[in-house]
């Protein structure tokens, strides 16, 4: 792999290397290129760098050994959890350290009188549910990402996933956060506590405003009964005003997800699950609660859709059928290289009415563009998630791709929506802030940066526009930040 | 109005813009002038917090009460922040949707008020707090300029939650103008059980067991001594809410019925005096004094048990959230109790905030306590976003 530096300094100096080894260990720290290439990117590919070194602490003491050692020394840190962010917030420089929590992934405590549990910040999402579902419990906010991405980074991008619908995203169930500040402070901020909702703040920071090294998490009751639906559709336009048709009903089922063609075709491919790859586009809706109303809710449901024209809905019959459509969902963007080398999916949202329209808007879009968009979605909350196909070694197409994101985005902040419903700005998105932000709304989240982060030394150049507040201009089409590189659909997961 | 009771002193003026723009223009002068702006919306909780260090302008939201946009189809409304609970619901309502908070005194608090004290009723077990349901906010800043976080849809990530660091902020780091929230479906079914029991560990227990089981969305464990004008003692008196789906409502509190078996010292019908009970817990104290304890949920009972042992008359625990409310009453000395239930509370690590006391109480005692780790950040916070000390000084936790 060759990687054009971005950011080139002459690297990090021996004694810092060596204070830094001083405080993680020999076996916590990665400096060679070769060992440092894994931690060029995450899931956003577009962009790449080495970061000057990797640390891969074991103790917050040790994060914050290592924040106060970066702080003296006026080093940058970017923290990392599994690396599956899809807007480059992990991105590091050469100049910058690299903190990666992945191996503090202990459960440290369950507590189902509470109904809480706290983990270390690397602890992967799957195993908080895993660790409480022998009690009937389970840690609610589950991105399609869950059996890699870590605790962490869920907090730091505000994760939601198909059950974020019904159960709220993941602010909504981060109790307490124990946080390293940049100038190595060890602080436990708890939703408990009088004062400021400073955890509120944490959540969806982005590594901005601290390293969360720990956090006590709400779970909840598994549900005792669950009903999934798949609708099949003639169209995206019929999936889509389904949609708005259950909501309007006054219906938040638990997950209200939609697949597209395109999607199904390249998960047929892969799984073979039998899906009918003549539809335009499917639904998946799971309803959950207690087994004595569970039935009329389905029933209702399956009302709406054949009322609206579905082609065909059926009910999951048994468990491993609902886990093959779930696994069919979630894995879905995995399958997509199948179809193309490389894809970009953006993350705009819609009010949920206005899903049929811009959906409309994205076709338009992607033929103007001549390009293929794959849509598989959190369509219950308009969480768009368009995967623009391409090929990353084609620089011509790379700017059609980038143009394409841009117009997507502009389309959802016309129809009254926003940016990112869970991926977060990283550095994707930071040029497009000034579509949504005034430079008032800018410099009050630089003002509360500076209240963690006076230095900037937290993962400096993420989150906010880069050049100037306003003027959303074309997305990164300097070619000069866009790196070569030989195949490289491979995302961190 | 009696405002210094409320606010230690009379305010220099009084303003009531009804627009945006107005009220921009009152603060910017504020700031420049070096003068203290009080946010006021229904007035309901202006006896929460420290006295503010000047008082020059007092900031009547109550004109500013639109309903901006209610879009039944997305499950959104937009509304001003003087705009009274009540008057959201009732707009609402007609498209059977609601937004799921139950303060106190819907009819008199405002959305602003409502976000500003992160106020909750018992429905919190059921619907989480405002910071829940708050999509988009809208204020204006000590600088006098309108800043926004959030948006208009349900989901979304775009740039730090802004809405989030002003719920519950007192209005110390802005003037909250126009809010949106996410909404729900008005409940096909509600029921309410209501026992009193004769012992303590009938009613605790029965509480936990529906709390771990079934689901309620309300739970409140009331204990007031007789009064002369009400003879018979509401003691462990309990009130269970099912709500949603209508039969899995009937079948929650089927179940919950069950609970009691033959040998519970539970007794149903409650007496009607006992009703209002479900709503509201009133302190008939002149004026209103009420202290509230909280922390974790499993601790509850014993917090709400160590408030009657410490001879407090009127005592009220929402569970599953784990807040024990004292209220004062007209037959207590109000700075007695005070002092008592602070006192149990510093012994037993418990946190401690004064909801409602005359400014008297107020001057004398800590407001919250005890201060939280992450106070150094909430000063910064604070000197960062008011650097003139505008908006509410004083008034806050720490007297921020
Ligand atoms: C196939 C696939 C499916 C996905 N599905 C979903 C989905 O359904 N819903 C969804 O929301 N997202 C989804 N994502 C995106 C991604 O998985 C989430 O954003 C996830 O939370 C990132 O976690 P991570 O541990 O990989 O974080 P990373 O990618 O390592 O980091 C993400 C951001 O968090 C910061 N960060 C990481 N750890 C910390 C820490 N301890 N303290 C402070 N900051 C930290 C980083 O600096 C970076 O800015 C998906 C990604 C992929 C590849
Ligand atoms: C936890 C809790 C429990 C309560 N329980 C009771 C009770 O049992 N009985 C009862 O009568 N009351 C109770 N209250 C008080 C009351 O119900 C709520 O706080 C009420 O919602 C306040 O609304 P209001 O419009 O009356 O605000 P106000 O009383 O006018 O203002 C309250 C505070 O918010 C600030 N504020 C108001 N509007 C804004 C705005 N737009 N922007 C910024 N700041 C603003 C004010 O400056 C003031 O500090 C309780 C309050 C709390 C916090």
């Amino acid at each position: 792999m060759q990687l054009r530096r971005v950011c080139y300094t002459d690297g990090m100096d021996t004694t810092f290397i060596e204070e830094l080894r001083a405080i993680v260990g020999d076996d916590g720290l990665r400096v060679t290129d070769a060992q440092k290439h894994v931690y060029a990117f995450d899931a956003y590919t577009l962009e790449k760098s080495l970061p000057g070194v990797v640390a891969l602490p074991r103790s917050a003491e040790e994060v914050a050994a290592v924040a106060r050692l970066c702080h003296r020394r006026g080093v940058s840190m970017v923290p990392r959890g599994a690396g599956t962010g899809l807007a480059g917030g992990t991105l590091t420089h050469d100049n910058q350290v690299m903190v990666c929590l992945s191996r503090m992934n202990r459960i440290l405590d369950i507590d189902l009188p509470n109904e809480r549990m706290r983990a270390q910040a690397g602890a992967i999402n799957i195993n908080l549910t895993k660790a409480v579902a022998p009690d009937g419990y389970l840690y609610a906010p589950d991105p399609s990402s869950q059996g890699a991405c870590t605790l962490g980074g869920n907090i730091a991008n505000n994760s939601g996933g198909p059950h974020t619908l019904k159960y709220g995203v993941t602010v909504n169930h981060i109790l307490a956060v124990q946080v390293v500040l940049p100038d190595g402070e060890i602080v436990e901020l708890s939703q408990d506590d009088h004062g400021y909702d400073l955890v509120g703040m944490i959540v969806g920071s982005e590594g901005t405003l601290g390293i969360v090294t720990e956090a006590t998490v709400r779970v909840v009751r598994a549900p005792e009964a669950i009903r999934t639906l798949l609708a099949v559709c003639h169209s995206v336009d019929d999936a889509t005003n389904l949609v708005s048709a259950i909501i309007g009903a006054g219906i938040v089922p638990a997950a209200l997800e939609m697949m597209d063609q395109t999607i199904l075709e390249a998960v047929e491919r892969t799984y073979h699950f039998g899906f009918p790859t003549e539809a335009g586009a499917v639904l998946i809706i799971e309803v959950d609660g207690p087994e004595v109303g569970i039935d009329r809710q389905t029933e209702r449901i399956e009302a709406i859709c054949r009322d609206g024209g579905a082609l065909r809905v059926s009910v999951a019959a048994d468990a491993e059928e609902r886990a093959k459509l779930w696994m069919a969902r979630k894995k879905s963007i995995g399958t997509i290289g199948r179809l193309a080398p490389s894809c970009m999916t953006q993350d705009g949202v819609a009010p949920r009415t206005k899903l049929p329209a811009i959906l409309r808007e994205v076709g338009e879009i992607a033929a103007k563009y001549d390009l293929r968009i794959a849509n598989v979605f959190h369509a219950g909350d308009g969480n768009l998630h368009p995967c623009v196909l391409f090929d990353e070694r084609d620089p011509e197409e790379v700017k059609r791709v980038l143009a394409a994101g841009g117009d997507i985005l502009r389309a959802c902040v016309r129809e009254g929506g926003t940016l990112t419903g869970e991926h977060g700005i990283g550095i994707e998105k930071q040029e497009f802030l000034g579509l949504i932000f005034s430079p008032d709304d800018l410099d009050t989240m630089a003002a509360i940066r500076s209240v963690f982060n006076p230095d900037g030394l937290l993962n400096p150049g993420k989150l906010f526009p880069a050049g100037g507040t306003c003027c959303p201009q074309l997305p990164r089409t300097d070619n000069e930040a866009l790196l070569v590189m030989t195949h490289t659909h491979a995302t961190a997961v | 109005m009696d405002y210094a009771a409320l606010l230690g002193a009379e305010p220099g003026e009084a303003v009531q813009p009804t627009t945006v723009e107005e009220i921009t223009a009152v603060i910017a002068r504020a700031d420049a002038e070096g003068k203290s702006v009080i946010p006021w919306g229904g007035g309901t909780a202006q006896d929460y917090g420290y006295l503010p260090r000047r008082c020059d302008i007092l900031l009547d939201l109550s004109r500013l009460s639109r309903i901006i946009a209610h879009e039944p189809g997305d499950m959104t409304v937009t509304v001003e922040a003087g705009a009274t609970l009540a008057q959201v619901q009732q707009t609402l309502a007609q498209h059977g949707q609601f937004l799921p908070l139950d303060p106190p005194d819907a009819d008199k608090a405002t959305i602003g008020g409502i976000l500003a004290t992160n106020a909750f009723g018992p429905s919190r077990p059921g619907y989480g707090t405002a910071r829940d349901w708050l999509i988009g906010l809208k204020v204006v800043d000590a600088k006098g300029r309108v800043v926004k976080g959030g948006g208009k849809v349900v989901k979304n990530v775009t740039g730090y939650d802004l809405p989030k660091l002003h719920v519950g902020a007192l209005g110390t780091l802005g003037v909250i103008v126009e809010a949106t929230f996410k909404l729900a479906p008005l409940p096909e079914a509600s029921e309410t059980l209501s026992y009193q029991f004769a012992a303590p560990a009938d009613s605790t227990g029965f509480l936990s067991s529906v709390h771990a089981t079934l689901s309620p969305t309300r739970m409140i464990l009331l204990d007031a001594a007789a009064t002369p004008e009400q003879a018979v003692s509401a003691e462990n008196i309990v009130f269970v809410t099912f709500e949603g789906q209508r039969e899995v409502v009937g079948s929650a509190a089927a179940r919950a019925r069950d609970r009691l078996d033959a040998g519970s010292s539970a007794s149903a019908p409650l007496p009607p005096e006992f009703a209002s009970g479900l709503t509201d817990f009133p302190t008939d104290a002149s004026p209103p004094v009420m202290l509230r304890l909280s922390g974790c949920a499993s601790g509850v009972y014993e917090r709400h048990e160590g408030m009657r042992q410490s001879g407090c008359k009127s005592v009220r625990s929402l569970p599953s959230a784990g807040v024990t409310d004292v209220a004062v009453r007209a037959d207590e000395d109000a700075e007695s109790v005070t002092a008592r239930v602070i006192q149990w509370a510093k012994e037993h690590e418990t946190p401690i905030a004064l909801l409602k006391a005359p400014a008297s109480l107020r001057r004398n005692n800590e407001v919250w306590w005890p201060l939280p780790p992450g106070f150094a950040l909430m000063r910064r916070m604070k000197e960062t976003l008011d650097p003139n000390g505008t908006l509410n000084p004083g008034r806050f936790i720490g007297k921020l």
